[in-house]
């Protein structure tokens, strides 16, 4: 991200905050290409997340009556999102030692679980350092786009 | 081993190696390390040979060992294609160095040549990200030119009578490969596709079973969806997509008679 993205990142986040003391409201989303910011008074502080943005609807305003994000683990800062549809596996073989497990420390790049589909076998790795706090999916199971995977935090 | 001249002109390189771990190890490794392809990595033999889920693939010298490195070439979610895109090429160069295989070889979903019913190739593709959305995919393609495992329904190029040695089936599949994949265009044209591979596919409109963790289902295989998954249509009205298993077919299925 170049010095100017996060120069404007830092003014909209200002002025989110304003706007919500005007309104307010406990909670504002925005999405932008490829960048969502949502600034909420509780329980989160303030949060910036790049997500593709297929994986979820864009969402302009969240009237203040909305269930509380925190409850949809897709919306997790730390939520590894599937790339694509298949069977998630934890391990390299039937039977194998996990990737990752909760607990794991995993640095960014290390892969945390395959997807298989039509016999690709995809690496899914971590997207930062840290720790799987997380495992949303059960071993060999299917999993939707975008589907939540794994939160690393 | 030996590239064609249109596939070096194609920008498609090659290192041929004699003993390796696994092809598809080695070009992983390569991408992680920079490579950015299309590599095409073959070995004599292999010391420890890799199918799906760990299953070992025996390596022996005589057959064919190739895996193509690319990276970038599609988008992740249409990077499961590249099974077809893969099996349509094989099809294509087996047949051209054993033009008496045509009518007797076929595909199984997804990826599987099979000659009389019998397995003669597989097909293991792996990715990686390597540069934050930057999927490395590599193609691993085995063959049994020489040999081919006991009792395992297997075959090989040599018992089917055709002595094909493996550096002419590679030259050929480095061509059908890059025809292949520009006839895909990175997923942009996969409905060409996936007609020419239901066109040359065993089982479709078949009651076949599937494998996979969840157990065994049984139905009609009805056809591909647009993405590539196989639609199973089961004896309660139900449509299943499958992703990931393995196919069963009964022997009519695979049009072996007894």
């Amino acid at each position: 991200m170049s010095a100017d993205h996060k120069l404007n990142d830092h003014d909209l986040i200002r002025d989110l905050a304003k706007l919500l003391d005007e309104t307010g409201l406990t909670e504002i989303e925005i999405e932008r290409d490829d960048t969502r910011v949502r600034v909420a008074r509780q329980p989160a502080a303030v949060s910036n997340v790049s997500v593709p943005v297929a994986a979820a609807p864009a969402a302009m305003l969240q009237p203040a009556a909305a269930p509380p994000r925190a409850a949809d683990p897709s919306q997790h800062p730390g939520a590894v999102l599937s790339p694509m549809v298949g069977t998630a596996y934890r391990a390299g073989e039937p039977g194998g030692m996990p990737f990752a497990d909760v607990g794991s420390k995993v640095k960014a790049g290390d892969t945390l679980l395959i997807i298989e589909a039509m016999k690709t076998m995809n690496h899914i790795p971590a997207p930062r350092s840290g720790t799987v706090t997380q495992v949303l999916i059960e071993d060999g199971h299917p999993v939707e786009f975008g589907e939540p995977l794994m939160i690393v935090e | 081993m030996r590239l064609s001249p249109s596939a070096e002109l194609g920008g498609v390189r090659l290192r041929a190696l004699d003993t390796v771990g696994s092809t598809n190890a080695e070009a992983l490794a390569c991408a992680r390390a920079g490579e950015r392809g299309p590599l095409w990595i073959t070995a004599q033999t292999q010391t420890s040979g890799r199918g799906r889920r760990g299953r070992v693939w025996t390596s022996e010298p005589g057959n064919l060992y190739a895996s193509l490195l690319q990276v970038g070439v599609a988008p992740p979610g249409a990077a499961p294609q590249l099974s077809f895109v893969c099996a349509l090429a094989l099809y294509d160069a087996l047949t051209e160095v054993a033009p008496a295989l045509r009518g007797r070889a076929a595909l199984k979903w997804p990826n599987d040549l099979l000659v009389d019913g019998r397995k003669i190739a597989g097909i293991l593709i792996e990715g990686e990200f390597v540069a934050g959305d930057v999927l490395a995919v590599v193609a691993g393609i085995g063959v049994n030119c020489a040999h081919h495992p006991d009792g395992a329904n297997a075959t090989a190029l040599s018992a089917e009578g055709e002595a094909v040695p493996p550096e002419r089936l590679f030259t050929a599949l480095a061509d059908a490969m890059l025809s292949r994949l520009r006839q895909w265009d990175g997923g942009r044209n996969f409905a060409t596709t996936r007609a020419d591979w239901l066109a040359l596919a065993k089982g479709v409109g078949m009651v076949i079973k599937v494998r996979s963790n969840d157990g065994e289902i049984e139905g009609v295989f009805e056809t591909l969806d647009a993405s590539g998954q196989l639609v199973l249509k089961q004896s309660d009205g139900a449509t299943r997509l499958i992703a990931a298993g393995d196919v069963v077919m009964p022997d009519a299925a695979l049009g072996v008679t007894a």
